[in-house]
């Protein structure tokens, strides 16, 4: 665009210059023409003046040798007279050539040339009677002198001819003056558009200089920063091949090459297709130039290696536009070993699921068949106590009862059992639980006895999770502290404070501790510190605490000096952790 | 039973557990006729059988060999004869939320589960009868 405009502008300022010269030529041309033209017609007229004088003198000489024949009679005046009428005669044909076309002149020399004829033949009138011996009366030789007409006209003409000459002159010089003013000014004009064209071009060339140094150091900064990219791209970690719109690869960075097993000379020029061969990605828009190219990122594809075998990659694909054309910028990972431990992964997964549903299972067997002829065996024991009891005596009702009382606790170890696999196994849709209101139920349907206190230190926080696993949680806490409490004066304090995201919740009991080297395994299934007989326990309740605590994202631990009482800790983050189910499931 | 003209059907495979029902039956002094089937097969070819009495009352266990109770209510819940009017009360070691559920999504009117404890299972029987006695049921 720019470009055009000088150019135009260099154009159109030699276009000016070219005209004014041109001009100025056309100029002088016309002005030497002209001066030419009067200079031949000051030529002319002098010339005609010249004759004019020559025509007169002549006529003036033939008139005085004739006058000097008639006086003398000298005959070689007469020979004298004929040679300057035959001048005369000359000088009046040249005047007629030199005359030309001018009317006035043209009809005065006809009229000259009338009189001269006429004065001529009164000359000639005289001669022939001196010839004949005859004298010329003095009289008579008195009227022969010139007439005044010629005079008269010669004069005219001479005066004409002379104020001609005279403006022609004016005429020329004022032209000259003119020519002259002209030429100056056209010279003036030229060098002044010279003088533009000039500060132009050396303006443009300046602007040109310091463009050209201004790419010149972009070129410099283009060149570094293309090192940069190729330093980066060679040692980028990730295998990167930059594709044009056709998917013919541009480049081919190095752990690409190591990637592919082709080096960059190799497949550069050629398209990605030979690398990427079937993209298995759906739902990804594809470059319908080529399809092997998909944009997006975290792909899932497959390569090709060198020697043909397949592996899986991962591709990011970014487009650009460089000077108008897309570019596809694809970073490359290779996923083989991501699979395999995908693999690995899900399988172990697959395990899990089926220990998990082996667990369930086993929990349903337990549940139904186990508990089914436990409660065959309390029936019949019951039946024979009731219908026996005669011939059983003191010993036998004493043994079924022992038996009667196994049977329920091994159906509440069942129990346990099966509330401790529920769990994370069946749960229930996530709420906010006001766990002031569950803390205070839970106290009412535990009903503690008198010399039990249980206190409330402020309002507890409402936290996000499954209501019946809270309430389970802090029933289990609240009743381990109430069937343990060995004091006359128990008193039970449930306190909740806000520390570091967490909640931090703390039942205490002023009962009979627990001995440090106990504090762990009692967090443990069906571990129990007290005789089963002394105090009836399943050994259930801390385990399902803690696997309710964990399942909600939080920790449990105990803090406790025997003989003082116990603290049990635990916290739940302010929010919910990911892992927890958000919807109820019911397997 | 506010009906004592017509059996009670009991659904159960254990011996000892259809021993209990009888019993409490007869320390309740339950007078209806105790009819049992061993699993769900064989309680729905009684009441399909046209010669047999309809009973007033089914109980069910859900945990039998051949058909369980859940595919027995679905099979009555599918059968034209109206035997979906038939209350059915679910007695039952299952505590499973999902045996439940599935219970009352097929229409049972109750669902007990079975004490381990037999004079437990007495005080369960006799709130079986109280209710029923209030109740209403379908001639």
């Amino acid at each position: 665009m720019k470009k055009l405009r000088i150019e135009t502008r260099v154009l159109a300022g030699f276009t000016l210059a070219l005209a004014v010269i041109a001009a100025g030529g056309a100029l002088v041309y016309h002005a030497i023409g002209e001066f030419n033209a009067t200079s031949k017609a000051a030529v002319t007229s002098r010339e005609v003046l010249a004759e004019l004088d020559g025509t007169y003198s002549s006529l003036t000489q033939a008139e005085a040798h004739e006058r000097s024949f008639l006086v003398l009679g000298d005959s070689s005046d007469l020979a004298q007279r004929q040679a300057a009428i035959g001048r005369l005669d000359v000088h009046l044909a040249e005047l007629h050539r030199l005359i030309g076309a001018d009317p006035r002149q043209r009809s005065r020399l006809q009229r000259l040339t009338g009189e001269i004829a006429s004065y001529l033949r009164l000359l000639r009138q005289s001669t022939p009677v001196r010839a004949r011996g005859q004298p010329v009366r003095r009289q008579r030789a008195a009227t022969l002198p010139v007439p005044y007409r010629i005079r008269h006209l010669v004069e005219l003409m001479r005066q004409t001819e002379a104020t001609r000459l005279h403006l022609r002159r004016a005429h020329t010089a004022m032209r000259l003056h003119e020519t002259i003013i002209t030429l100056v000014l056209l010279l003036l004009a030229s060098a002044a558009s010279l003088s533009f064209l000039y500060i132009g071009i050396r303006h443009e060339i300046r602007d040109r200089r310091s463009a050209e140094d201004a790419l010149l150091h972009e070129t410099e900064l283009l060149s570094q920063s293309k090192e940069r990219m190729r330093a980066v791209l060679d040692t980028a970690a990730e295998a990167i091949i930059v594709i044009d719109g056709d998917g013919t690869v541009e480049r081919f960075n190095a752990s690409a090459e190591r990637m592919f097993g082709w080096s960059s000379g190799e497949i550069v020029g050629q398209n990605v297709c030979q690398l990427l061969p079937v993209p298995r990605e759906s739902g990804v828009r594809q470059i319908p130039t080529s399809p092997a190219l998909v944009v997006g990122s975290g792909c899932e594809t497959e390569g090709r290696r060198r020697g043909g075998e397949t592996f899986p990659l991962e591709i990011s694909v970014s487009k650009i536009r460089i000077a108008g054309k897309p570019v596809f910028t694809s970073v490359l990972r290779d996923i083989s070993e991501r699979r395999r431990s995908e693999t690995a992964l899900a399988a172990a997964m697959q395990e899990l699921r089926n220990s998990n549903e082996e667990l369930r299972n086993f929990a349903y067997v337990v549940s139904h068949d186990l508990k089914a002829p436990l409660r065959g065996i309390g029936s019949l024991a019951d039946w024979l106590q009731a219908d026996y009891a005669e011939q059983l005596g003191s010993e036998g009702r004493k043994y079924l009862q022992l038996l009667m009382g196994r049977v329920r606790r091994m159906d509440q170890l069942i129990d346990g059992i099966l509330e401790y696999s529920r769990v994370g196994r069946v749960t229930e849709a996530r709420t906010y639980i006001d766990l002031d209101q569950v803390v205070r139920e839970s106290v009412d349907l535990l009903v503690p006895p008198e010399h039990i206190r249980i206190v409330i230190d402020g309002a507890l926080p409402s936290v996000a999770g499954e209501p019946t696993r809270m309430r389970q949680l802090f029933q289990n806490l609240l009743s381990n502290a109430i069937k343990f409490m060995d004091k006359p004066h128990g008193l039970i304090r449930v306190t909740a404070h806000a520390a570091d995201g967490v909640w931090h919740f703390t039942v205490a009991d002023n009962g009979p501790g627990i001995d440090p080297r106990h504090h762990e395994k009692i967090f443990q299934l069906f571990q129990t510190l007290a005789p089963r007989d002394r105090i009836e326990g399943t050994g259930v309740g801390l385990a399902l605490a803690r696997k309710i605590v964990e399942l909600h994202g939080g920790h449990i631990w105990v803090e406790s000096i025997p003989g003082q009482g116990s603290k049990f800790h635990f916290t739940f983050p302010h929010d919910v952790p990911a892992e927890m189910p958000r919807t109820a499931q019911v397997p | 039973m506010k009906i004592t003209s017509r059996p009670i059907l009991l659904v159960e495979d254990d011996d000892v557990d259809a021993m209990a029902v009888i019993r409490a039956f007869k320390s309740l002094h339950i007078t209806n006729r105790l009819e049992r089937a061993e699993n769900g097969e064989a309680a729905l070819a009684a009441l399909r059988d046209p010669r047999h009495e309809r009973p007033c009352l089914v109980l069910l266990d859900i945990n039998m060999p051949v058909m369980g109770g859940i595919e027995f209510l679905h099979a009555i819940k599918d059968d034209n004869r109206d035997l979906r009017c038939i209350p059915v009360v679910v007695l039952t070691t299952s505590n499973e939320q999902e045996d439940k559920m599935r219970s009352f999504d097929l229409g049972v009117a109750g669902y007990m589960k079975k004490p381990v404890d037999y004079q437990q299972f007495v005080e369960t029987v006799r709130t079986i009868d109280r209710y029923w006695t209030v109740s209403e049921m379908p001639e």
